[in-house]
């Protein structure tokens, strides 16, 4: 059977079938391997009518109803069984949610957001989903401050604890509105999903080994502005360290797993070394360019 | 176990002022509420970062029916994880999902409240709260497509809201097989404790003619009015100067030409004199 490799996170992945979120590379050695398995889940409790998350004997399950069940296994197996035929809405699942419990296994922090790099530094920009955390690392990526990663921001440490940016694929999900704002080509994305007004655009071959110091961290909002696009508010480490956790990856899934005392010491060590801002800007796509040179002006001052 | 309760309307429908005055008249003794402090029902605007923290996962990813059916979901726990009654704010239209069911869980909702108002005197509150003409309104108002939060080509920090054409949204809810009960928005204006007591004691809540008298004082559309200019109103609309703005029914008379009620009464009859909407117009008209 043919082996799909790809890199993402400094780590080299092999599946038994292509991932769209992920280009393919070479084959090689891989730390990660993804393969289609039955994955028995009757015996566990449906939370919320559509959800099972717990640590198994087998590893940790995460099943969305009618979508697929992943068992991610030690942090170098995900299994996956799909309940639809819809690859794309499956995959949404294997590059968000069980790529993050992956990661956890493994030992990063992983935080929800964007990153761009500027002066040889990652930043990060986290937040919900349409706060614009794609969209305005693109724009800056258009000023020249290389786009890094996108949806997980996947975080280790060096020995003298200073917190470390592994980058993901080199593709940003952006919606029709975002590409129009930002002059980007519909014909150099493919759709993220059927009927759906979003794309994924290959921003770069990032190589999976290069890792970024993280030099600074925005924590995206959207509010009500009336006279300015942005509004900046600086942290102090106790509002970082909030904001951080409110900011990770599937919290409930590092409860269940006893890892979230470890993310909470990492999101400790972080707020140690790095600045943390909140940035509260207006709902309006139309303004991703002037909220970007804004931002761009407070990295240079 | 039927432990929602839902505050519904169209927008614009007096919603709000509702709210206010049941906070006033359960909560606080017929005391002044804050505005900016609504302690009072759920929001149905549902904000997207709460949505994807319930569901785990990335709800942009999500297409229309998929967004609705999780957002039943989403009501669904909201029930479960309370044992006692839980109100909710609506502007959503009770809408049939692919399954065959109903956006708002029959089997967990206790009782609908449902604010409506002649949708005549919705048209320049629609137009003043979204920055656009009468004749917008009016086409936002007969859109039986209407969903807010969502554009055709992305996303908002707010979860989608199906809300349709006022007939339909009206109809959703009204014919039903809720636990129901329809306020007049003109009934509120004319006879505001009236209302407040026969709401309350729907809601099962033996409440004084004083405390209702209070809370109707100490919130009357006036007094909400002069807050809004002085400490602001965190829901008001960034294209709109003002959320409370006249508080008075009929005055759309001066403020459509007649073509636009003409408009909106040829496509909204039906509903409008299931209501007693029609019937005041024949001299108006």
């Amino acid at each position: 059977m043919k082996q799909f490799h790809f890199n993402a996170y400094g780590l080299h992945f092999s599946a038994e079938f292509a991932v769209s979120v992920f280009s393919e590379i070479e084959p090689g050695p891989a730390q990660v391997v993804i393969r289609r398995e039955k994955i028995r889940r009757d015996q566990y409790v449906m939370k919320k009518g559509f959800l099972i998350r717990e640590m198994t004997p087998s590893g940790f399950l995460f099943c969305v109803k009618d979508v697929a069940a992943f068992l991610i296994v030690n942090g170098e197996t995900i299994l996956v069984d799909p309940d639809t035929q819809e690859q794309e809405a499956w995959e949404m699942l294997l590059s968000g949610p069980v790529m993050a419990i992956l990661l956890q296994q493994r030992g990063f922090l992983t935080l929800s957001g964007s990153a761009f790099l500027y002066d040889d530094r990652a930043i990060l920009m986290l937040g919900p989903s349409g706060v614009g955390k794609s969209s305005l690392a693109m724009a800056l990526d258009k000023k020249g401050c290389s786009f890094l990663t996108d949806d997980i921001c996947a975080i280790s440490f060096s020995e003298e604890g200073k917190p470390i940016l592994h980058c993901g694929s080199g593709q940003v999900a952006l919606w029709q509105d975002s590409m129009e704002a930002l002059g980007l080509p519909e014909d150099a994305s493919t759709a993220a999903r059927q009927n759906l007004p979003k794309f994924r655009v290959s921003v770069k071959e990032t190589p999976a080994e290069q890792v970024y110091p993280i030099g600074h961290v925005y924590i995206l909002k959207v509010g009500p502005l009336k006279k300015r696009a942005l509004n900046i508010q600086t942290l102090d480490f106790l509002g970082a360290i909030k904001f951080l956790g409110l900011n990770l990856c599937g919290r409930n899934s590092l409860v269940d797993m006893g890892l979230e005392n470890e993310s909470f010491k990492m999101i400790h060590k972080m707020a140690k070394h790095v600045g943390c801002a909140r940035l509260l800007r207006r709902e309006s796509n139309m303004e991703t360019e002037i909220v970007s040179t804004y931002l761009e002006s407070i990295l240079k001052s | 176990m039927r432990n929602l309760i839902w505050i519904a309307s169209y927008p614009k429908s007096g919603n709000t002022w509702m709210r206010i005055l049941l906070d006033s008249a359960l909560n606080k003794n017929g005391a002044e509420v804050d505005i900016n402090e609504i302690n009072f029902a759920e929001s149905g605007f549902l904000g997207r970062q709460q949505f994807d923290e319930f569901l785990e996962f990335d709800s942009s990813y999500l297409n229309i029916e998929e967004t609705r059916a999780f957002k039943k979901k989403y009501f669904e726990n909201l029930s479960a994880v309370s044992d006692s009654d839980t109100f909710i704010k609506t502007h959503d239209a009770n809408i049939a999902l692919s399954d065959h069911s109903y956006l708002i869980p029959e089997n967990i909702t206790k009782l609908a409240i449902y604010v409506v108002r002649n949708p005549l005197d919705i048209v320049a509150s629609l137009a003043n709260h979204n920055g656009i003409t009468n004749d917008e309104a009016i086409a936002m108002l007969l859109d039986k497509g209407r969903t807010e939060f969502r554009s055709p080509k992305g996303i908002t920090s707010n979860v989608d809201q199906f809300v349709s054409s006022w007939g339909c949204h009206v109809l959703s809810w009204l014919d039903s097989n809720l636990p129901f009960f329809s306020v007049r928005y003109e009934d509120m204006l004319q006879n505001p404790e009236g209302t407040l007591s026969q709401v309350c004691h729907l809601l099962g809540k033996d409440i004084s003619k004083e405390t209702i008298r209070n809370a109707v004082d100490n919130n009357s559309f006036e007094v909400l009015k002069e807050k809004e200019v002085k400490e602001g109103f965190k829901e008001k609309s960034f294209s709109s100067n003002r959320f409370f703005r006249r508080g008075k029914a009929g005055g759309w008379k001066n403020e459509l030409t007649r073509e636009q009620a003409e408009v909106v009464i040829k496509d909204q009859k039906s509903v409008m004199k299931r209501l007693g909407y029609y019937s005041d117009l024949k001299s108006e008209i």
